[in-house]
């Protein structure tokens, strides 16, 4: 289809054409087309079939308003035609179609509507039950509008997120949008503007209607460029905002040009107060067959014929409620389509200016008259118009039914806000009657519609904003409130609920994307859904992609009239968000993958290291792909083996109460605590479990450095500043899990290998088991070195700053070869300690258990009642108790199939406990678990039996309770 | 002790993938000066190796470590001779040495850590630095009603940090060492609309004796 010839008020560039394919044929945009207008342009009328019934549905708004014109691109469903800029090459289908747009096989449900009331899904094929898995299968098969294909693209276009601070925030870029940004701004504050349009200028943009003798796109052009011009404003057009939540934060997705750096990002504004002026749109008339294509709002037709030069129709009839539909008439017909009749609702209160050029340009207008039914299939061809008081009725010829009843404001914004809303009896629109602390309102949604007014309205709402945000504008803003209050008000709305006559099994449309009907709301209300947030889930208004645009208003004041519920007393439905659509890749954001890494991660990496997540930690688990690590734990029972374990919780405690501060927290009396000696200790929480266990050494007078276990490290600064916060104590505490790596170097050699990068002396004399020394390794690393023995056999940790890690395991891998050191992963370790029966919290401690039940109340001062130590009165209370769950260790009987961790321990049919930790020990030579089991079953020599099912056979395992000491239970290779 | 023949050499938490052109090493760190390619900015700088303390004191406020007395207020930020004193909260202040080669002593007292191995310590520069920091942070490090320099404490790319802001085009930070490599990569990666590149040390330097130069001459900037 030619292009109309070039005007001011056009957005394409005609000489730049784009090829694309439609349906597998070939066709032609231009640059600044969407997908919609393109398709338009090329004739398309039948974009998409409906949900339900497989109607056929064209384009309707130009904002994304419908599913009707959701197409798939290039195999992406769900893409809004009507918001998405034609790309060369894109290939376009429709959806929701088996055969052709025109001829869909499902067309035929059409008829069978019947079988399809409000809340089938709930009530029908249910009975007898087994029969709805068939149903459902082939319902959704025959559902839902796109089909997503696992197999294309993997694009993830979110790949960005931008996060925005402002002192205003203004939704809506339409003059009363740009009036508030160009008021906040004169304070000097940073002023983020959000339009979801590719361009400013609202409903001024494509407007020829003179205003003090300038055109009103002229004087859109005209806001812009100052708002362009004005440094502390930003602007972001093609940025639907998806919500407007507390404390003002505005969020949204940015839709990015052709070669921007995605296809669209997430966008969040912090701003201090908000301007709302989203504006209005055209609020659809319910009428027989609203849904054909060709019916569509006024101003869709008129955009398409100003913006994208494309003529919209050959004869149109226009059936409206508001005066924009009067000026749409005029400059439609100026642009060439033969307009039939201008019927409006309203039967006085027309601007009597357009009524005049109505009449001028030979127009028949007939107010008090709307459409009742319009004519065809595939497209429209004709209309029945009906008198509001349901008198006579006319037929007229057309292509083009341009229908609504009057506006309605766009209340998303507002809604997901929080904003208290009300219905105006004045303007027809719900309407704020409450705001948020520093959210303002401005422009046509206050029902406005002078422009001067509008941008009264702005200007007052941006001031106020500005002011809200802390700039002292008194006098302006006393000034634009005259302004304001010497402009025209708001005018009076349009009232019709539907068209007159309408039939109660009348297949006219409240809401496209679900296929919601007129007959649809009567028979949710029948069944007793008769409030709009209730028909809404049980009929699915305003529950697609649309949300509230099209079914929005409608609902509410057809329940209402159903009802008869007077208008004052009308109540709307929440509008959910995301206002408008994002992709979900969108919501998914960039894939952040942060996360940390230890000093020695690429060292362990060239070695073969396999990593696993530990909290925000990447760390080694194995070194071979054998998951049993045999050789790993081999050669640190054998040789000698070094632990990356740096996550290791690392602190230093001073100051003269930094030892009150240590008794509190721990169970043990940490006044025992001595230079160069590493005092074991775990802390409990208030009821006695057990939370964290470490070593604690003092460096200085009032001066400690302690362990505490990975998990715990993040935590254990405020867990000492909450029980310590009523004492008023002087301490202070510095985290260095960070600052210090830590290797835990391992096996009978272990001392071997350390002896030959250190000049200190290491003989079991002068550094017994338990010691603490700060030693120099290597070419003068300072090292803090512990002798301890997690994993069971002579080790030292070795506590380095993080920048020498590297250097200090290249020293002890050279050192350690020539007794065949080999690095151990996190799973090795965590058999070799449960060998020896040490525990690791959360594995072998849980809520249920106290710090006593897992055998480790030998740590508990229990004397000590004048420090308060944290779980001291629950240990106390709960020591005398029985029957709880207490850890044990357990020989497992051979069997076919072992049981795994989290097997559960039965006796009979009494389920006793579980499997906390079990392995099968090279070692040992039989396979040895953990377990926490009640206290009956607790005594050693006892059996029990244990049950697994993991792939759905069930198996029983005996097994003898022996002590949780497997390994060396004397310690004498600790000692060694 | 017997072995000792590998190489000394402390090693930052970041590595930028890129051609370092000039390095050097100093207190045992390998330092890139300059990255080839470095562009126009804005740039990614790591200075991970600069030195680090935390100070905490009941009267933080009357300390004057280096010389430089600690701000009054959390938040506030004093640059001087080189150092930055950054008042963390009520009892804490981190100390960064931004200028100069020299590596300072840890000043005496109990109430001085050095923390220079704890943290990644990056510097975002030149033109469009605050666009870059739209990308992975929802601070408002450069509200203009606060003033700056100053100190954000909050999550960047949903980690904590230690954000200064120095200026519309330097924010320097700090995180937890552990998260080095993979933070760099992925500010890099998110802020890649804005022409983030790595840059060498040298970048930083020269900034920084602009910056505070001009910071001298302006009687109209916050005290020091």
């Amino acid at each position: 289809m030619a292009r109309l010839p070039a005007s001011p008020t056009q957005r394409i560039d005609p000489s730049r054409p784009i090829r694309f394919r439609y349906w597998g044929g070939e066709a032609e945009g231009v640059a600044g087309d969407t997908v919609a207008s393109a398709l338009y342009a090329a004739g398309v009328r039948v974009f998409s079939r409906s949900l339900k019934y497989h109607r056929p549905r064209g384009l309707y708004g130009l904002d994304g308003e419908s599913a009707n014109t959701f197409v798939a691109i290039d195999g992406v469903p769900n893409e809004a035609a009507e918001t998405t800029l034609l790309r060369p090459g894109m290939a376009i289908a429709a959806q929701n179609v088996r055969g052709s747009p025109e001829r869909d096989l499902y067309g035929i449900l059409d008829r069978f509507d019947g079988l399809m009331p409000a809340g089938f899904y709930y009530r029908l094929f249910h009975r007898p039950a087994r029969l709805w898995p068939f149903f459902q299968e082939r319902l959704r098969a025959m559902a839902g509008v796109g089909v997503l294909q696992p197999s294309g693209s993997r694009e993830r276009p979110g790949r960005f997120e931008r996060y925005l601070n402002a002192e205003v925030a203004v939704v809506g870029g339409g003059p009363a949008g740009m009036a508030a940004a160009l008021a906040a701004a004169e304070g000097g504050g940073r002023v983020c503007l959000f339009e979801r349009r590719l361009h400013l200028g609202g409903h001024l943009d494509w407007r020829t209607r003179l205003v003090d003798g300038q055109p009103l796109h002229r004087r859109a052009t005209e806001l812009a460029a100052r708002v362009a011009a004005c440094p502390n404003i930003r602007v972001f057009t093609h940025a639907p905002v998806t919500g407007v939540w507390g404390e003002n934060l505005v969020t949204g997705f940015l839709i990015c040009p052709e070669g921007g750096i995605a296809r669209e990002y997430h966008y969040e504004c912090r701003a201090r107060s908000v301007v709302v002026a989203s504006g209005c749109t055209e609020r659809p008339l319910v009428f027989e067959h609203n849904d054909r294509p060709g019916v569509m709002p006024a101003t869709t037709a008129w955009r398409l014929a100003a913006s994208y030069g494309v003529l919209p129709g050959r004869r149109a009839v226009f059936a409206g409620g508001d005066d924009s539909s009067l000026e749409a008439a005029i400059e439609l017909a100026g642009y060439g389509v033969e307009v039939a009749a201008v019927a409006d609702a309203r039967a006085e209160g027309h601007d009597p200016e357009l009524v005049a050029a109505i009449g001028e340009a030979g127009i028949r207008f007939l107010p008090g008259w709307t459409a009742g039914a319009a004519r065809g299939t595939n497209r429209v061809t004709g209309v029945e118009l009906r008198r509001i008081d349901g008198g006579r009725a006319e037929e007229l010829r057309c292509d083009l039914l341009l229908a609504n009843a009057g506006l309605q404001s766009l209340i998303g914004p507002l809604s997901t806000l929080k904003a208290q809303l009300g219905y105006c009896t004045r303007t027809g629109m719900f309407q704020p009657t409450r705001l948020p602390e520093r959210a303002f309102v401005a422009g046509s949604m206050l029902g406005l519609r002078d422009v001067a007014a509008i941008e009264a309205s702005g200007r007052l709402a941006g001031l106020e904003a500005a002011a809200a945000a802390g700039w002292d504008a008194e006098s302006q803003i006393r000034e634009a409130r005259d302004a304001v209050r010497n402009a025209p008000g708001p005018a009076a709305g349009c009232f019709l609920a539907c068209a007159p006559g309408i039939g109660r099994g009348a297949k006219a449309f409240v809401d496209f994307d679900e296929d919601g009907s007129y007959k649809n709301v009567v028979e949710s209300a029948q069944q007793g859904f008769d409030v709009p947030e209730l028909a809404k889930r049980f009929g699915g208004f305003g529950l697609g992609p649309g949300q509230y645009h099209v079914p929005g208003q409608n609902l509410a004041m057809i329940m209402a009239a159903l009802a008869g519920t007077p208008l004052d007393q009308l109540s709307g439905t929440t509008v959910r968000p995301p206002l408008v659509p994002p992709r979900l890749a969108t919501l998914a954001g960039p894939g952040l993958a942060v996360h940390k890494e230890t000093p020695l991660h690429d060292a362990q990496a060239a070695l073969g290291a396999i990593f696993r997540n530990a909290g925000a930690w990447h760390r080694a688990r194995y070194f071979s792909t054998d998951l049993s690590c045999r050789e790993e734990i081999r050669n640190v029972r054998a040789n000698v083996g070094v632990l990356d374990s740096s996550p290791l919780g690392k602190f230093r405690i001073y100051g003269p109460d930094a030892q009150k501060a240590l008794q509190r927290v721990y169970v043990s009396d940490m006044s025992k605590t001595k230079p160069g000696r590493c005092k074991y200790s775990a802390m409990c929480n208030d009821t006695g479990n057990l939370m964290d266990d470490g070593v604690v050494v003092e460096i200085g007078p009032g001066d400690y450095y302690f362990t505490t276990s990975s998990a715990r490290a993040g935590a254990t600064v405020e867990w000492f500043r909450y029980h310590t916060r009523h004492d008023g104590w002087e301490y202070q505490l510095v985290n260095l899990t960070d600052t210090l790596g830590s290797l835990n170097l391992a096996g009978p050699n272990a001392r071997k290998v350390l002896a030959k990068i250190t000049d200190a002396d290491l003989s079991n004399a002068a550094f017994p088991y338990m010691g603490y020394r700060e030693i120099v390794v290597g070419d003068g690393v300072p090292v803090r070195c512990l002798r301890l023995g997690f994993v069971g056999e002579l080790s030292y940790e070795l506590h380095a700053p993080s920048s020498y890690c590297g250097y200090l395991w290249d020293l002890i891998m050279a050192a350690g070869a020539e007794f065949g050191i080999r690095p151990f992963g996190l799973e090795a370790q965590s058999c070799l300690r449960a060998e020896k029966g040490h525990v690791i919290i959360g594995t072998e401690s849980e809520q249920r258990v106290t710090l006593t039940d897992i055998g480790m109340g030998f740590l508990w001062d229990s004397k000590d009642t004048a420090s308060k130590k944290v779980g001291a009165p629950a240990l106390r209370h709960a020591s005398g108790q029985t029957d709880r769950l207490k850890l044990v260790g357990l020989r497992i009987d051979q069997a076919e199939r072992r049981p795994e961790d989290g097997d559960i321990v039965i006796d009979g049919t009494e389920v006793v406990g579980y499997l906390c930790t079990t392995r099968m020990s090279e070692t040992l030579g039989w396979q040895y678990g953990l377990a926490l089991i009640t206290d009956r079953h607790a005594p050693e020599g006892g059996t029990v039996q244990i049950y697994s099912n993991p792939r759905g056979t069930p198996s029983v395992t005996h097994g003898t309770v022996v002590a949780p000491h497997f390994y060396d239970p004397e310690g004498a290779r600790l000692r060694a | 002790m017997t072995a000792t023949a590998t190489a000394r050499i402390r090693r930052s938490p970041v590595r930028f993938d890129a051609t370092a052109l000039e390095r050097t090493s100093r207190d045992g760190w390998d330092i890139v000066r300059r990255y080839s390619d470095e562009g126009g900015g804005p740039w990614l700088v790591d200075l991970s190796h600069r030195c680090r303390w935390d100070l905490q004191h009941p009267d933080v406020g009357n300390q004057r470590p280096f010389g430089v007395p600690v701000p009054s207020k959390p938040g506030e930020v004093a640059i001087s001779d080189g150092f930055a004193v950054n008042r963390m909260n009520r009892t804490q202040a981190s100390l960064w040495h931004l200028g100069g080669n020299d590596r300072p002593a840890t000043p005496s007292g109990v109430g001085f850590t050095e923390t220079t191995d704890g943290h990644c310590m990056l510097a975002f520069l030149g033109p469009e630095t605050a666009s870059v920091f739209e990308h992975l942070s929802d601070l408002d490090v450069f509200d203009p009603e606060r003033g700056l320099p100053r100190l954000v404490q909050g999550p960047v790319l949903h980690v904590p940090c230690q954000v200064v802001a120095l200026g519309s085009n330097a924010v320097i930070l700090t995180l937890s060492r552990g998260y080095g490599r993979t933070f760099a990569e992925a500010a890099l990666q998110f802020a890649r609309p804005c022409g983030l590149r790595p840059a060498g040390e040298a970048r930083f330097d020269e900034w920084f004796v602009r910056w505070a130069s001009t910071r001298s001459s302006d009687p109209s900037l916050p005290s020091r």
